[in-house]
């Protein structure tokens, strides 16, 4: 079977979205709608399996000797507690945690060690309470994207945590913007920056780089979101731009 | 004019739909995005960046296969003790079995609920006094254990464990009950947390 990133691959750069709703990009709604039809087609073969079948193909899994999409295992583990049917619940979501656990440790993205296990672990155990409460639809359709949002939402935890250490370097509003450097850095090279330096920034630094440079909004428009002034929204560009080793002389 | 749509179903739909695409946005798809949900701007700006943010700040260790069984059994010891849970008794007799068979280990507990071991293990040996416990506190515990806030009260207002208490080291209290706020100001716990945990009013039914 391929695996759920498979659909990571598909290119987006196509945004003729579909006027009777939503907007993704035509072509990512149609690789969507291919791999929920293959979701499909593997939870029905699934389900058609004998307990003993369904009990040795999930054993391969476990084994990691076969590979069912993690979609498939959400719903197969639904079923199972549909069925008040212990043994195979627990068996269907060990196969789960097995096939997800490398995709999670991939999106645990701004910690290491005992804290991607933490935060995996508590992913996981939410995703079987969501299923034991009949929650789990997103997981069962597009396992990445319900992943992706689960990882963002602990990160964001973590983020407010700190979010009064980034205060400090508030810069002062004297002296001259020097902003020159911001319409400098393409969306490209800002990304490239950002991959090399991340931590280097606090978090409302990062947040201000990103929107600017990446998601292409104006700073007027940063700066009122962000609840600060102009002013000192080119100061953190600038100090950003500077960390990440951006000079200004490439371009 | 229709039923007002539910704001918070909706904005799961879209920002469902939004990590959905295969790739961190850039301004073309978040501007698409924006353009058919301009009652969302805000939450999906702030979903984009934060996307953005931690892909950059991704984990680019390859994953071994001993770190992914790790974390196997560790999570189907969780999804065991929540399996169990139903046969939890109605009474918390034991707060450490009780964090066990919510699905905790008691490092998820003390995360969930935003305290240290020493302040974990101080409540589980009822060394604190009731009455000076948080409010807020409870409602925490209570919600990670999946009880009543009642329950945890029936349990933390039990006199403490004498025969636990006898084994700890001299310098620690024996089967004394001290305030939650010393627990606090002598824990690990960094001082923003402190400050917010000493800044909460006691449990006003543990309190009267």
């Amino acid at each position: 079977m391929e695996e759920a990133q498979g659909i990571e691959e598909a290119e987006e750069d196509d945004l003729d979205t579909d006027e009777s709703g939503g907007a993704l990009p035509a072509e990512r709604k149609r690789a969507i709608e291919e791999h929920l039809a293959e979701v499909a087609s593997e939870t029905a073969f699934l389900r058609n399996f004998t307990p003993a079948e369904l009990r040795s193909a999930l054993l391969e899994v476990v084994a990691r000797s076969r590979k069912v999409l993690p979609e498939s295992l959400v719903r197969l583990s639904v079923a199972a507690h549909a069925a008040d049917d212990r043994p195979l619940l627990s068996l269907t979501f060990e196969a789960l945690i097995k096939t997800a656990t490398p995709l999670l440790t991939s999106q645990a993205w701004d910690i290491d060690g005992q804290n991607i296990d933490d935060q995996i672990q508590d992913i996981l155990v939410k995703l079987f309470e969501d299923i034991r409460a009949g929650k789990a639809e997103m997981a069962g359709r597009v396992f990445t994207a319900w992943a992706k949002r689960r990882s963002i939402s602990l990160y964001r935890q973590r983020a407010a945590r700190f979010e009064g250490s980034s205060d400090r370097v508030e810069p002062t509003a004297d002296g001259d913007p020097l902003d020159e450097i911001a319409e400098r850095i393409s969306s490209f090279d800002a990304r490239e920056l950002l991959d090399r330096g991340i931590e280097k920034l606090p978090e409302k630094h990062a947040a201000a780089f990103i929107r600017v440079y990446i998601l292409g909004m104006t700073q007027e428009e940063v700066a009122k979101e962000m609840n600060v002034n102009v002013r000192t929204l080119r100061d953190w560009l600038k100090k950003s731009a500077k960390a990440l080793g951006h000079n200004g002389d490439d371009e | 004019m229709t039923a007002k749509p539910n704001r918070k179903a909706d904005l799961d739909a879209v920002l469902d739909e939004f990590a959905s695409l295969s790739n961190a946005p850039d301004a073309a798809t978040l501007r698409a995005f924006i353009d058919k949900y301009p009652e969302f701007r805000r939450e999906l700006v702030e979903f984009a960046t934060d996307w953005i943010a931690t892909q950059a700040a991704r984990n680019r260790r390859p994953v071994t296969r001993e770190a992914v069984d790790s974390i196997v059994n560790r999570t189907m010891s969780r999804v065991q003790s929540l399996l169990d849970a139903a046969e939890r008794p109605a009474k918390i007799a034991d707060l450490g079995a009780d964090i066990r068979a919510s699905g905790h280990d008691f490092e998820s507990f003390q995360r969930t609920v935003g305290i240290d071991r020493s302040i974990l293990d101080c409540l589980v040996d009822r060394l604190v006094k009731p009455a000076t416990l948080p409010a807020r506190l409870v409602a925490s515990v209570a919600d990670a254990l999946k009880r009543t806030a009642d329950e945890f009260r029936d349990y933390a207002r039990m006199p403490p464990q004498l025969a636990a208490a006898a084994n700890k080291s001299p310098g620690r209290p024996r089967a004394t009950q001290v305030d939650f706020s010393l627990l606090v100001e002598d824990s690990d716990l960094p001082p923003p947390d402190k400050a917010r945990w000493l800044a909460e009013p006691a449990d006003s039914v543990l309190g009267g």
